[in-house]
Order: C-alpha cells, then sequence, then structure tokens
C-alpha cells in the first residue's frame, strides 16, 4: 500500500502550489461567514427581550428550518450563528473539496498532465490520495480559521471548535463523494455535474427532513449532520464519528473503483453518438441548443424541487405573524410573514438563476479558450451571431430558471394554503429578471471588453450573495447594499412595485450586452 | 498548393489566425482571395474552409455530428463525399467529443473540409496527429483536389510533405518570410551534395566559386556546390579524373536548416 502512495506528499505540495490563491479565497471566504455573523448579533440583538422574541419566534418554525436548519439555542449569539450559518459554511466548503478533488484527478488525467507525471515514480492512488488530501488540507485549515476567528470574536472555544469540526467534516464528506464521481464519469465535467448533484440532494433532503414531520430524512443528508452536533449547545461530538465513518466509506469505495477502471475511462463509459447530425443542428443556434439544454434542464430540476418543499412550509409561517415587528427586521418591510418569507425565498431563487446566467455565458468564453471557436468563425457565421446564440440562452435560461422556481413555489404554497397566490409568486419571480439579466450583461461585457478577466463574474455573483443574505443583517452600509442589483428588486409578494428601478436596470443590462457585443466583435479571439 | 514552413512558434498559426479574421493584424496589409479577412469575412469564409493545427471537438457531439455541423455552416456538403472520406480515413463518426484521441479528432476536422466543395483549404499542420498510413491517405486527397484546380495552403514542419505535395514555398522564421518561390526557385538557391572519387585531388578545391563545406579524405572528396556553379564545377571534376560520383539533390532541409542555423537579425 505505501507503495501505491508513492509520490503523495510531492503531489499535495505541487496542488496547494498550484492552486494557493484560490485556496486561500475559499479559506477566508467561508471563515467570514460565521465570524461576521457572531460579531454582528449583540448589535442586532441588543437586549433580552430582543433576544427572547427572536427564539419564540424562530425556534420551532418549520420555514426557517427549511431554509437554514432547526433553530435552537437563539439567545445567545453561538447558538444564532450555529443556526443560521453551519449548514451554508459545509456547503461551501463542500463545493471547495468537490471542485479541488476533480481538479486534480479527473481533470489532469483528461488533459494529459496526469500521464506526465505518472511516468514517474507515482504510486497508483497517489493521484487519489493526493486530491482528497488536498481538499482535507484545506477544510482542516477552513476549521482553524473559524476556530480562530470565532473565539478572537469571544466565543466559547468549546462550540467555536464543534462548529469548526461540523464545517471541516461536512467538507470532507464531499471529498469522498468527488472520489467515487470520479471513478465514475469520464471527464471532470461529468464528475462535478455528479457531485453537485449529491449536494444538491444532501441540502433537499435536508431542507425536508427539517420542515417536515419526517426528520429521519435529515440524518441522510451529510449537511443535516452538521447542525445535529448542535455547536454553542449541546456540542454532540459523536455526530463527527458519522462524518469520518462515511468519508472513509466512501474513500473505500474510491479506491476499489480505482482498481478496476483503466487510465483515462470512467465507469460510465463515454457513449456513442449518432453518425449523423439530426436537422436540429445546422447552425449556431442548434449547437448552442445542444450545449446548453442538460445544464438547463438540471438547474430548472433543483428550482422546482426545491420550490416545491419551500412553498408546501409557506404555510406554516402564518403561526408568527405576531412576532411580525422581527420580521420586518429580518427580512425588511412587508405586511405578512408569509409574504416576506417567499420574498426572501424567491430573491434566492433569482440570485440562483444569475449563477446559471454567468455559467451559461462562460460558456460562450471557454468555446473560445478551448479553440472550438476557431472552427466555427472558420466557417461564414459571423461572431455577433455565434455570440448571440449563448447570450440567449444565458438570457432566456436564466429567466426560465426563475420563472420555473416561482412557479413551482407558488403552486406548493397555494395547494397548501398559504395566505398567498400562485400568480403573486409568478409576479415576485417575474420582478428578478432584470436584476438576473444585469448580472448577465456585465459578464457579457467582461467576455467581449476583456476576455481575460471574464471569470470576474463568479466574485460578483459572490458579493451579490453576500450583500443579499447578510447585508441587511450586518447593516452594511447603503452604498455596499446599493451596489448589488437584487437591492433594487421590489418586495414582492407584498411589498410595492417602483418601476424606475427595474427600467433601469433593464436599461444598464441592455447597455452591457450592447457593449459585450460590440467588443466581441472587435477584438481578436483569444485562446 | 502553397507550403508554409517553420519550426514551432515562428508564427505560422498566428498568420493563418489573421488570414482567418481571428486576429487583428497590428500592422500590416492583409489580402486573401481579393479580400480583407478583417472586414469581408463572411463573403470570405464562404469559399474556403480551415483544419486548424490543435483540433478540439464538442464533448457533447459525435465526431458525425461534428461534421454534419460544420459542414452545413459553410453551406451544405456532399453526404456521400462525407461517406467516403469517413471510410478512406477510417474513422468512426459515432464517438463522441472527447474519446477521440488527437490524430482522430483531426480526422474529424479533415473529414469536415474536405467534404465541402470550397475555392481553398487552409490547413494548419493537418498530419501531425496521423500515423504514416493515414498521411499517405492525406496526401492522395490533396493530390485530388489540386487536379480539381482548387488552392491549399498547407502549414507545416514536416518538410517532406511540403516537399511531396507543394509547387509554392515560403518559410518563415520568427515571423518573418525569409525565403518564397516555387520549389524549382528554392532549389536553386539550394546546394547539391556531391561526393566524388578522383584520380587526383586538387589542392585549391576549396577556393573554387560556389563550393563548400569541403572535406578530403585520400582521394574521396565531399562538397556541397550552389547549383549555379555545378556546370563549371563538374567540368573541373572530368578534368581531375572522375572514378565515380554520387550526387544528393538538394531538399527543403537543408535549405531550412541553413536558414535556421543563422543568428537570427
Amino acid at each position: 500500500m505505501t507503495d501505491a502512495l508513492t509520490g503523495f506528499w510531492i503531489l499535495v505540495r505541487h496542488a496547494v502550489r498550484l492552486d494557493r490563491i484560490r485556496l486561500i479565497a475559499w479559506i477566508v471566504g467561508i471563515a467570514f461567514i460565521p465570524v461576521v455573523t457572531y460579531a454582528s448579533y449583540d448589535s442586532l440583538y441588543p437586549t433580552l427581550g430582543d433576544r427572547i422574541t427572536l427564539g419564540a419566534t424562530l425556534e420551532s418554525n418549520p420555514a426557517f428550518a427549511l431554509l437554514l436548519g432547526p433553530a435552537s439555542n437563539l439567545g445567545e449569539a453561538g447558538g444564532y450563528t450555529a443556526w443560521r450559518t453551519v449548514v451554508i459554511a459545509a456547503a461551501f466548503l463542500a463545493v471547495m473539496s468537490i471542485l479541488t478533488v476533480v481538479r486534480h484527478t479527473r481533470t489532469d488525467e483528461e488533459s494529459g498532465r496526469t500521464e506526465l507525471l505518472a511516468a514517474g515514480c507515482v504510486g497508483r492512488f497517489a493521484f487519489l490520495a493526493a486530491g482528497i488530501g488536498t481538499a482535507a488540507f484545506v477544510c482542516l485549515l477552513t476549521g482553524l480559521a473559524i476556530v480562530i476567528g470565532l473565539v478572537a470574536s469571544g466565543a466559547a472555544p468549546t462550540g467555536a471548535i464543534a462548529y469548526a469540526a461540523a464545517v471541516a467534516a461536512g467538507g470532507l464528506v464531499f471529498a469522498g463523494v468527488a472520489a467515487i464521481a470520479v471513478q465514475i464519469g469520464s471527464f471532470g465535467r461529468t464528475a462535478i455535474s455528479l457531485s453537485v448533484g449529491a449536494l444538491a440532494i444532501a441540502y433537499l433532503l435536508r431542507a425536508w427532513g427539517d420542515a417536515s414531520s419526517y426528520h429521519w430524512l435529515t440524518w441522510l443528508s451529510p449537511l443535516g449532520w452538521t447542525e445535529k452536533i448542535h455547536a454553542f449547545s449541546s456540542n454532540a461530538w459523536w455526530t463527527l464519528v458519522v462524518s469520518l465513518l462515511a468519508t472513509i466509506a466512501l474513500v473505500g469505495i474510491a479506491v476499489v473503483l480505482v482498481a478496476r477502471r483503466d487510465f483515462g475511462r470512467g465507469l460510465l463509459a463515454a457513449h456513442h453518438g449518432p453518425a449523423d447530425a439530426p436537422a436540429s443542428l445546422s447552425g449556431t443556434f442548434g449547437l448552442s441548443w445542444r450545449l446548453h439544454r442538460g445544464r438547463l434542464a438540471g438547474w430548472m430540476l433543483g428550482l422546482a424541487a426545491y420550490g416545491a418543499i419551500a412553498g408546501s412550509v409557506a404555510n406554516s409561517v402564518g403561526s408568527v405573524i405576531a412576532h411580525s415587528g422581527l420580521g420586518q427586521r429580518f427580512l425588511g418591510s412587508g405586511h405578512n410573514f408569509v409574504e416576506l418569507y417567499i420574498a426572501e425565498l424567491i430573491n434566492v431563487m433569482g440570485i440562483v438563476a444569475a449563477v446559471y446566467g454567468i455559467q451559461a455565458v462562460l460558456c460562450a468564453r471557454s468555446e473560445e479558450t478551448d479553440g472550438r471557436v476557431e472552427e466555427l468563425l472558420s466557417t461564414p457565421l459571423t461572431r455577433g451571431r455565434w455570440f448571440a446564440s449563448h447570450l440567449v440562452f444565458a438570457l432566456a435560461g436564466s429567466a426560465l430558471v426563475v420563472i420555473v422556481g416561482g412557479l413551482s413555489t407558488g403552486i406548493a404554497a397555494q395547494a397548501t394554503g398559504a395566505s398567498t397566490t400562485t400568480s403573486a409568486v409568478m409576479a415576485a419571480s417575474l420582478v428578478q429578471i432584470p436584476a438576473i439579466w444585469l448580472i448577465v450583461g456585465a459578464t457579457a461585457a467582461l467576455i467581449g471588453v476583456v476576455p481575460r478577466a471574464s471569470q470576474l463574474g463568479w466574485p460578483i455573483i459572490a458579493a451579490t450573495f453576500v450583500i443579499s443574505f447578510f447585508g441587511p443583517l450586518l447593516k452594511l452600509p447603503h452604498i455596499v447594499l446599493d451596489a448589488s442589483a437584487f437591492t433594487h428588486v421590489p418586495h414582492l409578494p407584498g411589498g410595492s412595485v417602483d418601476a424606475v428601478p427595474l427600467i433601469a436596470m433593464s436599461a444598464i443590462a441592455v447597455a452591457l450586452l450592447g457593449v459585450g457585443m460590440i467588443g466581441m466583435r472587435r477584438r481578436s479571439i483569444l485562446s | 498548393m502553397h507550403g508554409f514552413v517553420g519550426p514551432n512558434g515562428s508564427g505560422k498559426s498566428t498568420t493563418i489566425r489573421i488570414l482567418l479574421g481571428l486576429l487583428h493584424a497590428d500592422r500590416g496589409e492583409v489580402m486573401l482571395l481579393d479580400g480583407d479577412p478583417w472586414r469581408d469575412t463572411v463573403a470570405l469564409h464562404r469559399r474556403l474552409a480551415y483544419v486548424p493545427g490543435e483540433v478540439s471537438l464538442w464533448p457533447q457531439l459525435s465526431g458525425g455530428e461534428a461534421i454534419d455541423l460544420l459542414g452545413r455552416l459553410r453551406g451544405g456538403f456532399d453526404p456521400a463525399r462525407k461517406a467516403e472520406l469517413l471510410e478512406r480515413f477510417e474513422l468512426d463518426p459515432t464517438k463522441t467529443g472527447r474519446s477521440y484521441s488527437k490524430g482522430n479528432r483531426q480526422k474529424v476536422a479533415l473529414v469536415a473540409a474536405l467534404a465541402c466543395d470550397v475555392e481553398l483549404l487552409i490547413l494548419d499542420e493537418p498530419t501531425s496527429g496521423l500515423d504514416p498510413l493515414m498521411e499517405s491517405v492525406f496526401q492522395q486527397c490533396i493530390e485530388e483536389i489540386k487536379a480539381q484546380g482548387r488552392t491549399v495552403l498547407l502549414s507545416s514542419h514536416i518538410l517532406s510533405e511540403v516537399e511531396a505535395l507543394c509547387d509554392r514555398v515560403s518559410i518563415l522564421r520568427l515571423g518573418q518570410v525569409v525565403q518564397r518561390g516555387t520549389l524549382e526557385e528554392l532549389r536553386r538557391v539550394t546546394r547539391t551534395h556531391i561526393v566524388a572519387t578522383l584520380e587526383r585531388v586538387p589542392e585549391d578545391l576549396a577556393t573554387w566559386p560556389g563550393v563548400h563545406e569541403v572535406l578530403v579524405h585520400d582521394n574521396r572528396v565531399r562538397c556541397d556546390v550552389e547549383t549555379p556553379a555545378l556546370n563549371d564545377m563538374m567540368g573541373r571534376l572530368v578534368a581531375c579524373g572522375l572514378i565515380s560520383l554520387v550526387t544528393q539533390p538538394p531538399t527543403l532541409e537543408e535549405l531550412f536548416l541553413r536558414e535556421y542555423a543563422e543568428e537570427p537579425a
């Protein structure tokens, strides 16, 4: 076995060196979430009365349990932080683990870099071990950063360690999930899709288990285990054992699978396709449809499932209308708590749709960097038409994603007797569209004008997410809140609609798209 | 049929990308089929097909689908011609993009380009991933296209391929064309390699006009002779009592080596 791991440390060092900047960004970004939440608690809920109200309102409230996990011990900053952030932080760390494992195993194997190294003195399992090892190392460092940050903010060390361990364990389990996924799929993309799909299912299982009477469902989800440690209250350390055992089992399966597959191949054989193209594949729009349809269907399905679960518990929110004072502080102004809840939910869906939009528009850029666009543009196809064929999917697709999410939420909410209507929820998702398109437009402009910086679309949406999700809580200054497009979206249902910001955002989106299009037509193709 | 020769990094692919209107030339004038590749892109692209040096295919599409897509974008092609080329290149069109090897990806792009009835084919190192058998299939295909009177621009660092196929050649170094002309014209500036056995070796051999790299071993002489000095040289050798003679025609290889041996200006 030691032979099979020869070269492990060299590979880990190489991976950490290669990724140092992005790994540091992940660590700092994830640690930021609990630390800032903890630090802001005292100013948000200064009096004992505030804290009692908070607890009475949110503990046992299924809607919030669905979004974030069941609340307990909200009278203390620690309990509040654990409730509000543990699942989100673990989910982000899981994404880091997935991307890191896939990057250093399947993607490298695909590009042939592994072959170069495998010919050297490197053991059979060393690549997989190095991928998992690198992810585990970052999970550990993230945990450490969280402990240091929380303790420095005045948290109890035991609770801080329990919280950080839960988050790190969540990340670790998904390193194991990705380790299996890279054996199954032949390509990095397939492995990422499989792992992220597993993460989405874990989130939905947890959400359903926490918000319904089927509490056992939460135990099926690795993200559920992170909340079951109850950091800062009971500190149930033994739940870490569940996560660790699961990781060991997953990695064990992956090792068995490594031995069973050939180099460069996956268990899911790269399937064959038709020898001739269907009539629909006759131009750049036909090609875009083929490139985008799978991803678009995945996102629509995900948001439809989330909307169905989230909408079906909307009714239970009505029981806490009495505490709407608190609700206003939490979610902004509005008339009833069901509406506030749905407004928040649709807002999150809007941001998720923008993530899809960025992904879709960046597809154009990766066609360029991978060199495929040269073959296309050597035909009588204009650049404008080619770029437009991707923009159409980014724009229409992202709108479709938020509409499907809203529709599913609305139908589920209305069917379970919540005090809202499907059309009201649909209106809420429609007003998200200008903000989504603004972000898509910004990414398109980057691709057209400064293509090498086009990945900046991701930090933009990450900042938008932080501002929307934590901005009002952290009482960020208005100028920061206003920097997020989603701050200007009307609060529907329940709020009033001001057309000016919607028109302004649409106009900016159109202008940005125009800039991107002109840039694309004028610049050189850069691979 | 024009050959475009130069080592890696000499600017072959960059030139081709400029010709295709993918890159904007910093300075200088570019003309392609009487048009400006940057302005008249679409009109020009109707008349040409291109095979890039590094072919990248869509993971979601099979090879056959990629060929059909590129063919349809170029304004249609003959399915019978596609079937014929697939057979000649022994290419399985049902595999998906990423499961093809480098050579097979290149075949996909070649079939897509050769199936189209266009005036101009631009091929950037089209055989770099092909095995010798496939290379000869490729050469046959190009011969047929030449016979139809169509134009081919072939970029390569494999000189034998260029010598076998091209009528005119441009040699690139560090982004500059250093030699240009028909293969005949280029051979005129090249040197013939001679090995001769003589009854008596002339002492002043190295000073004869147009003679280079002289090596004498007993009565055997090796040297390189410039093409214009060849006739004169033969007369002098006969006068020295020629016993045996071996001559090697100039190859592009030598011209190439000489161009690159010189320090860049």
